[in-house]
């Protein structure tokens, strides 16, 4: 082995223990294969023709005015949300039909998610449709950590790294508020777009968690839990 | 709507099975993505998308024994379609035109740094040659199977990696 490649041996062993392995990522592997054998086996049996006509169809069905509708202009996404009581916690439920975001955003987010779109065009998240629940996060210092994934219409990745969003949350079972520390950031994913992420600590607890961005204000309540 | 029950098409013996792949390989799995991207956010969404795609098909693999292959080289496609659409972005080239001036300042940085950021630059393939091969240990061989390559491949992408760096590291270290 040269010296050349001893360096970059002990290199590469040195930076591999700068990797983490947050726990969540195994709860989100087995629900996402849970949805991947529902869907899959259906649709590789249909051949590729059927992928294609399903897609169409599917497509179709998305953006029917009897399934989905878009948020009218102006309207509040809270002001037709539902609520869920869980654990004294007033999870917020999406209204149905769900939003449904500007091209080129898919209409709903894939099943991986087992999410839907909820907000406007100047400001949306993805939510669970029964209300959302955390567990199993990572662990820091008594508080949780977890990303939270915010888009925008307006949002020009090129243009704002990091992009000018605020993420707070105000405790609702208790005293107690919290504030995004590190800067927000941006991503790509071709099955959800471009889209703004922001790191949350959070404790244990009934959140109201609201995201700014742009003048344009979404809140929903997620309940966390142990 | 979205919401599915869950537990429907997973037994309980299944997701133990499932489990116990998980454990076994995640924490290396991370580690290769990570090293591979440089990026810690990247390499989660890799591991997490590379167990999905691999769990979801797993009675459909020809050889499950060969499990830690399929899933390195999921790991390897994965970042491989991240790296093609970076490059796609419109900011890409602002990127990389920082990262040459942070490479070309980098004497005044430290040893790990110059070569966190040569590897860094380096082609995908030839990055992924040089950790597969120096980190996983893995014979050329081996390698070439991840990469779906040939061995003279592998020898030639470890080679003109290796010298890409040295030449960066000769050039850089203070």
């Amino acid at each position: 082995m040269s010296d050349t490649e001893r360096r970059i041996a002990a290199f590469l062993r040195e930076e591999a223990d700068r990797a983490t392995l947050p726990a969540v990522i195994y709860e989100r592997v087995l629900r996402g294969t849970k949805i991947r054998r529902m869907v899959m086996p259906a649709v590789m049996g249909l051949g590729v023709i059927a992928i294609v006509m399903a897609g169409l169809v599917t497509a179709g069905a998305l953006r029917s005015p009897s399934s989905i509708r878009p948020a009218a202009p102006g309207e509040s996404p809270e002001a037709t949300a539902t609520l869920r009581e869980v654990d004294d916690c007033p999870l917020t439920i999406p209204p149905e039909p769900a939003f449904v975001p500007p091209e080129p955003y898919p209409a709903e987010p894939p099943d991986l998610y087992q999410r839907v779109w909820y907000g406007t065009t100047a400001l949306w998240t993805m939510i669970d449709p029964e209300g959302e629940v955390w567990k199993n996060l990572p662990d820091e210092d008594g508080s949780f950590t977890e990303k939270t994934f915010w888009w925008s219409d307006a949002y020009p990745p090129s243009e704002e790294p990091p992009p000018p969003i605020t993420v707070t949350g105000r405790r609702l079972d208790g005293p107690g508020s919290l504030e995004a520390g590190g800067p927000a950031g941006g991503g790509f994913r071709e099955d959800i777009g471009s889209f703004m992420l922001v790191g949350i600590e959070i404790p244990a607890g009934c959140w109201e968690l609201t995201a700014t961005y742009r003048g344009a204000e979404l809140s929903y309540v997620v309940l966390i839990k142990d | 709507m979205i919401s599915r029950p869950l537990g429907a098409t997973v037994g309980k013996r299944g997701e133990q099975r499932l489990g116990e792949l998980y454990w076994r390989h995640a924490s290396d799995a991370v580690r290769l993505a990570f090293l591979i991207t440089g990026d810690q956010h990247a390499a989660e969404d890799i591991v997490q998308d590379a167990f999905i795609r691999l769990f979801g098909r797993f009675q459909d693999l020809r050889k499950p024994d060969a499990f830690e292959t399929y899933l390195r080289r999921t790991i390897v496609n994965l970042s491989r379609d991240r790296f093609r659409r970076l490059k796609l972005e419109r900011d890409y080239a602002s990127l990389e035109a920082h990262t040459s001036r942070q490479v070309d300042v980098a004497s005044q940085v430290e040893d790990r740094e110059v070569i966190r950021r040569a590897l860094q630059s380096l082609p995908h393939r030839q990055r992924v040659a040089l950790v597969l091969r120096f980190y996983g240990d893995l014979s050329e061989e081996d390698t070439a199977e991840v990469l779906q390559c040939s061995v003279a491949a592998v020898k030639s992408l470890v080679s003109r990696g290796t010298a890409s760096l040295n030449e960066r590291m000769r050039g850089e270290t203070p």
